[in-house]
């Protein structure tokens, strides 16, 4: 009863992102050798990419999404690249702010955890978990009584649902149409504004060489066979602004394209890519993500990243 | 693996299914053993080597202290035994305790630096399955028990499932008859069995894990001062879940063990409707306290050699209880302090006159609440993660150096911590003298029905997040 009321509430089920699906999907990055794309980054690639809409362009490849929300990716980036079993694509999505290097270990605790804390029957207890989350409103802790009365208390009524669900593959859908986005977005310019003046933006030739102290992890994972791209996502209006009046992209984006040895995919660089508007600022809606990961993948296939599979997926999709 | 994870139930699953199967006695005990180490190694599969060490150690120390003939031989071979199996537990589970205090005494005395501490993973339920092994030397060693003929149903013995982790601990001479022949649960006592598994899953899943946690998480691993109702509200909420959890673990263990046919004695009995500390640890993890008081308060001569021997052998034992549940200091204070309250309480219990007040039924109440906030305020060491933090937090309850200042709970957060230490207190108090089982014999079967499905629906929709059990870290 409960999840029929629910459902006609317009809740839909979301599975739980923790330490163990990243640890699971991380254990998966050798089942296509050089046929594997890991996507790395934080929110903004979870949201924007589906991997599912990757895998139907390029059918004869296994995506793994790898990126943790509010993290940023290089931690994991050195993981991999220090893994001599793996091969595959990176695809990394980075900001400026993500290659200074105090922010080189914000997802080290998920390495570690993998790498030291997920058994075999964590394994086993994420597949039942991630099967049965997946397909029950109920079975998320958003809907949990405590969550709810919690909520009834603060405000006098249910909780709505929520405008964000996690999908098994660890992408994310936001749906921003249930969303006072103007005060979503108002939330978004404040944080991301903080954060800029409470982390002053380092000298360019500084940050260009901290940067480029990624170069020993890049060469290691190409020295075996695989590929590493560095990808900036889209943001747009007042939060684009920002990104710019702290690091503007000529002066450093492009500058770190110019010297690394993976390719570079910068939104502004792409006439399909840049069109998209983020409604808060930073992410896009779920309704753009499908077309966007087309896009992408075709970005991807011009640079000579990835490549077509057979005839009938090129025809489909070009 | 965890009793509330999903890998869990596919494991008992397949477990009960082995164990209905029309297989023979040995099989299904070989079963059993496999399925133990299975359970182990799914933690940490090489510390499966040091259940095999302990389990060998005392097997064959055992069969050496029977057929000893001299007092000599005997005691040289139970020391062989205490050495590897403390040796153990203490490389384990106390190096880095007396490294940090061997540090903290050389800056004292201005020697040296501190010492380095070594890299070392403390293997889960060591402190159990050393505590049962152990036991089973002891028994033989006066004259309790013969070393038994099956090394099959010994090993089962330490290695057993449901409680190799978290206890309870075990007697040797308690479990190994049960190997003898197969006994087979009716229907009513698998689905008493059940009952049990569910109404334990409950007390962890949704009133320590989901409830109460979050509350005592807010305060006690938070920094700086607490203003004194939140201060009260997270101590007290933490009584509440550490009662919840461990003997949620234990009752989810007896009932496994019973689904399968085994029988595990009962760890808990209304722990905080005790009057009184010793009353307390006649409830409190039985099979630890009663452990204690056979191999170690008893030997030390109890309450036989003079009233100043006796209050250091209860000094003696307390201090070891406290560092039994972990290697810090704070866990030694904690069991100094019930130690000192079993003393304090003798002192009264002699010197206060004997008035009728006491006797009634009101009068106990009064003073098992007293017993009971005593034994709140104590847990305060147990859950800080260091001492300066319970410091400042029995200061703060006490409203020294804050008052209403100071972090503060939400006032849902303490509705709902008080609200369950309440309930969890008086259901205990009522209970004071009867058992789970009497309530269950004289509810009707539509009460009992309605209560199992209520704690189902409640373990699906009122779950937290997912937490370790609190005594897998002993």
């Amino acid at each position: 009863m409960y999840e029929c009321h629910l459902r006609t509430a317009g809740f839909r089920p979301s599975v739980v992102d923790d330490r163990d699906l990243w640890s699971y999907y991380r254990a998966q990055v050798y089942s296509y050798g050089r046929k594997t794309i890991v996507l790395l980054g934080a929110s903004r690639i979870q949201l924007d990419v589906i991997p599912h809409e990757l895998e139907k362009m390029f059918p004869c490849y296994r995506i793994v999404q790898l990126a943790i929300d509010g993290k940023h990716p290089l931690s994991v980036l050195k993981d991999l690249s220090e893994d001599q079993g793996f091969r595959g694509i990176i695809v990394c999505s980075i900001t400026a702010l993500g290659f200074n290097r105090e922010n080189w270990d914000d997802q080290s605790d998920f390495v570690e955890y993998y790498h030291n804390h997920f058994t075999l029957d964590k394994r086993v207890n994420r597949m039942i978990k991630t099967f049965i989350q997946q397909h029950l409103v109920i079975a998320d802790p958003y809907v949990k009584f405590r969550k709810v009365f919690d909520y009834f208390l603060r405000r006098k009524r249910m909780p709505p649902p929520r405008y964000l669900v996690t999908c098994a593959d660890r992408s994310r859908k936001a749906d921003y149409s249930i969303v006072d986005v103007r005060a979503e977005r108002a939330f978004r310019i404040k944080r991301i504004r903080e954060i800029y003046e409470q982390n002053p933006a380092p000298p360019h030739q500084t940050w260009v060489r901290q940067a480029m102290a990624v170069e020993p992890f890049v060469a290691e994972i190409q020295g075996r066979g695989g590929k590493v791209v560095f990808l900036r996502l889209p943001s747009t209006g007042k939060h684009w602004e920002l990104d710019q009046q702290f690091y503007p992209k000529d002066r450093y984006w492009d500058q770190f394209a110019a010297g690394t040895s993976a390719e570079t995919i910068h939104f502004m660089n792409c006439s399909t890519l840049s069109e998209y508007n983020c409604p808060e600022g930073s992410h896009l809606d779920s309704k753009d993500a499908p077309t966007f990961t087309r896009d992408l993948g075709r970005e991807l296939r011009k640079k000579g990243i990835l490549s077509s599979c057979g005839y009938h997926q090129r025809t489909q999709y070009e | 693996m965890l009793f509330n994870s999903f890998t869990f139930i596919l494991f008992l699953a397949v477990i009960l299914a082995l164990r209905y199967s029309p297989l023979t006695w040995r099989v299904k005990r070989l079963w059993l053993l496999v399925g133990s180490y299975g359970f182990y190694a799914a933690w940490n599969p090489p510390f499966v080597a040091l259940l095999w060490v302990s389990t060998w150690t005392d097997w064959i120390v055992a069969q050496r202290i029977y057929r000893a003939r001299t007092r000599r031989a005997r005691r040289v071979f139970l020391v062989i035994s205490l050495s590897i199996n403390l040796g153990l537990l203490g490389f384990f589970k106390y190096s880095n305790f007396f490294l940090e205090s061997l540090g903290h005494l050389y800056a004292f005395w201005r020697v040296g630096g501190s010492l380095p501490l070594l890299d070392v993973v403390l293997p889960v339920g060591i402190s159990f399955y050393t505590f049962q092994t152990l036991s089973y030397t002891l028994d033989i060693f006066r004259g309790r028990g013969r070393p038994w003929h099956s090394f099959l149903d010994y090993a089962l013995y330490v290695a057993f499932f449901p409680q190799l982790v978290a206890g309870p601990i075990v007697r040797a001479f308690h479990f190994l008859p049960q190997c003898l022949r197969e006994r087979r649960p009716t229907g009513d006592e698998f689905a008493w069995a059940m009952s049990l598994f569910s109404l334990g899953l409950f007390e962890k899943i949704v009133l320590a894990d989901g409830l109460l946690a979050p509350i005592v998480e807010t305060v006690y691993d938070a920094e700086g001062p607490v203003d004194v109702l939140s201060a009260w509200c997270a101590t007290l909420a933490f009584s509440s879940q550490i009662f919840c959890d461990f003997s949620g673990y234990s009752l989810c263990a007896i009932g496994i063990a019973k689904s399968l046919g085994f029988s595990i004695p009962d760890n808990f009995y209304f722990p905080y409707a005790s009057i009184g500390f010793s009353e307390f640890w006649r409830r409190w993890h039985i099979s630890l306290s009663t452990w204690f008081r056979d191999y170690l308060f008893i030997p030390l001569g109890g309450s036989r050699r003079g009233p100043f021997r006796n209050t250091l052998n209860v000094i003696v034992t307390m201090l070891l209880v406290g560092l039994w549940h972990g290697a810090s200091l704070r866990f030694v204070l904690w069991g100094g302090i019930h130690g000192f309250l079993i003393l304090a309480e003798r002192l009264v219990k002699r010197s206060m006159p004997q008035w009728d007040v006491w006797k009634t039924g009101y009068g106990k109440l009064v003073l098992c609440l007293i017993t009971f906030m005593f034994i709140s305020i104590a847990w305060s060491f147990f859950r800080a993660e260091s001492l300066d933090r319970a410091l400042l937090i029995l200061q703060n309850m006490f409203g020294i150096g804050v008052g209403f200042s100071g972090l503060r709970l939400k006032s849902s957060d303490m509705v709902i911590a008080i609200f369950l230490t309440v309930s969890i207190f008086l259901t205990q108090w009522l209970m004071r003298n009867k058992t789970l089982e009497w309530l269950a014999t004289c509810s009707p079967w539509w009460a009992r029905s309605l209560a199992l499905a209520g704690i189902l629906i409640l373990i699906v929709l009122g779950a937290g997040e997912d937490r370790a059990f609190i005594y897998f870290q002993f």
